[in-house]
């Protein structure tokens, strides 16, 4: 019989057989979607963890990431169009312009909805006035800029200075994530953290929803 | 480990598209990369100017030709700031095909995969790309002698390799392909891999035995799809060839130069045992400080970052140099942490003033 702890577990250990098979008899059982998803949430947690431990790797958080988003868009219908899940809020992501990788990012993105966000994902190429748009349009107060080649690091700083110039600056944290980024750019960029791992991007943006 | 001193410090490049932007010939990258005349002229003076000691990644990997013919290429070509190229994952090889590919590769690549990256090509098309592919070639022998005879530079290695995973990850799966691959179907993928091995291993049988090269090293090995892979699949799918790769080496005294993205010291298990004298491990991110100290067997390039290159003053970038020359000592080479690519990789009077340090500067 699946149940909630079973379905945590076979997330975290990547066992996809099994956690298709726990997935499938909860939906069927008519279990709770809200706790349903609590359990994929937890754990995604675990998942994220044995990444910072060393034990899984980059694959592993793709992998990971998929069966979630898999799991996900089958319990939407159940939640219905309002997310309940989303108990931190909205928040901003995207890949900065020029760049047009997303695989890192939507990692952080299949976390951060495990985790509680509501994300508004802007894509890849992302200009600066579209997420300055984005900001206003949404009201959020926390945005997480991606990017793997160098150049995108001048993207991420033409990005904070276009929110600056808007006067939103002291209303939004920013986060910058990807290969090229690293304390010494996060200062050059002006973001106010920088993260190589989707954890610590998550739990960055945990502490400052929880403000 | 005591490594042989050298009068001074070499200096290695890793020159990619940036040179293109930093030739006073003011040419968009498209032209460049899509005229082999033009090229060339740039690579004579941009070349001509810095006087490293080698180069990596020498010859031209140059999609722009079947991006022009077809309109599309494994990479994607943005035309802003400056028809930068970009690497995107791409899938030409769906999870079932593993099978059918290893059946017959040459007729798979035709029929199968050729479609999927060009689906409206054309005979004429076709012919025109190999007409491409042989000016390329041409290119890529100019490139060398010129290099080799005319600037007095060796070429780095005799051969050149990825891994079968590597080639997975760039051409026909996609990282998130192989991501998935690798925990649902972990036989083919290995699969796949010992059968690439064959063409690794061929090739660097053929350049150690290659008595008339004057290449530094006669093993060229980017070490890029474990980027993705946890330790126990490093060691099921990468590992086996590469190891093949060392002991050839080893056996025939024949020196290696490892380029590594991402992390290096995770997998210093591996390296820990080879002589020294026969590796040089070029990181692209990790400490060189702390691939010196965990890892005193291998000679070590890099250091030089594009962030410092490309954002640093003259002054900055000599004063890391500095430090770098002095502290890492022998059997280290100064070189980029990344391939130039990009307008903010590196400045010109930076690379300069660098270059400069590297003939007049002795080690404290």
């Amino acid at each position: 019989m699946a149940d909630f702890e079973l379905l945590k577990n076979a997330l975290a250990d990547l066992d996809e057989e099994e956690f298709n098979r726990a997935f499938e008899e909860l939906l069927a059982s008519g279990a709770d979607p809200q706790a349903t998803v609590d359990a994929c949430q937890d754990g995604m947690q675990l998942v994220g963890s044995r990444f910072e431990e060393g034990e899984y790797f980059v694959g592993d958080l793709i992998y990971a990431g998929e069966l979630l988003s898999e799991a996900m868009g089958a319990l939407k219908a159940r939640l219905g169009t309002e997310n309940n899940s989303a108990q931190y809020g909205k928040m901003i992501l995207c890949t900065v312009k020029d760049d047009l990788h997303d695989i890192g990012k939507n990692i952080v993105k299949s976390m951060l909805e495990a985790s509680g966000f509501e994300v508004i994902d802007l894509g890849i190429d992302t200009p600066a006035d579209k997420i300055v748009k984005a900001i206003k349009e949404h009201q959020v107060s926390i945005v997480a800029l991606s990017g793997v080649l160098t150049l995108a690091l001048m993207s991420m700083q033409a990005t904070v200075e276009a929110i600056a110039a808007a006067g939103l600056r002291e209303h939004v944290k920013i986060i910058i994530g990807g290969c090229p980024v690293n304390a010494e750019a996060c200062i050059i960029v002006g973001a106010d953290e920088w993260a190589h791992s989707p954890q610590k991007t998550v739990e960055v943006c945990k502490r400052w929803a929880s403000k | 480990m005591n490594f042989r001193p050298t009068s001074r410090t070499l200096s290695y490049a890793s020159m990619g598209p940036w040179r293109v932007i930093d030739s006073d010939l003011n040419v968009s990258l498209y032209e460049a990369a899509t005229d082999w005349d033009l090229m060339m002229k740039i690579i004579r003076e941009v070349y001509s100017r810095y006087e490293f000691d080698g180069y990596i990644g020498g010859v031209s990997r140059n999609n722009f030709y079947y991006h022009k013919i077809f309109g599309s290429s494994v990479q994607e070509i943005s035309n802003s700031p400056d028809a930068v190229v970009q690497s995107v994952d791409r899938v030409c090889l769906h999870a079932d095909e593993y099978d059918d590919y290893l059946k017959d590769i040459t007729m798979f690549r035709w029929t199968k995969i050729m479609p999927r990256l060009a689906p409206n090509a054309t005979y004429g098309q076709i012919a025109e790309a190999v007409k491409a592919a042989m000016k390329t070639a041409e290119f890529n022998r100019e490139f060398e002698h010129f290099q080799q005879y005319e600037l007095g530079i060796p070429l780095n290695a005799a051969s050149r390799s990825l891994s079968g995973a590597a080639q997975l990850m760039y051409f026909y799966r996609g990282i998130k392909g192989l991501s998935m691959d690798m925990r649902r179907n972990p036989e083919k993928v290995e699969a796949f891999c010992a059968d690439y091995e064959k063409e690794v291993i061929t090739k660097l049988t053929a350049a150690i035995n290659n008595t008339e090269t004057h290449a530094y090293f006669a093993l060229d090995c980017s070490l890029v799809a474990q980027t993705i892979m946890n330790k126990k699949q490093f060691e099921r799918f990468y590992w086996p060839t590469l190891k093949k790769c060392i002991d050839l080496c080893v056996e025939h005294k024949k020196p290696m130069h490892i380029y590594i993205e991402g992390e290096v010291l995770r997998l210093k298990e591996y390296f820990q045992d080879i002589p020294k004298g026969l590796l040089m491990i070029h990181p692209e991110s990790e400490s060189v400080f702390d691939i010196r100290r965990e890892l005193p067997n291998v000679a070590v390039c890099g250091g030089m970052s594009t962030e410092l290159l490309g954002m640093g003053t003259p002054q900055q970038c000599v004063d890391y140099a500095k430090r770098l020359i002095d502290e890492m000592g022998n059997g280290f080479v100064l070189g980029h942490t990344k391939s130039l690519a990009y307008p903010n990789d590196a400045k010109r009077e930076n690379l300069l003033a660098v270059q400069n340090l590297i003939y007049s500067y002795r080690r404290q």
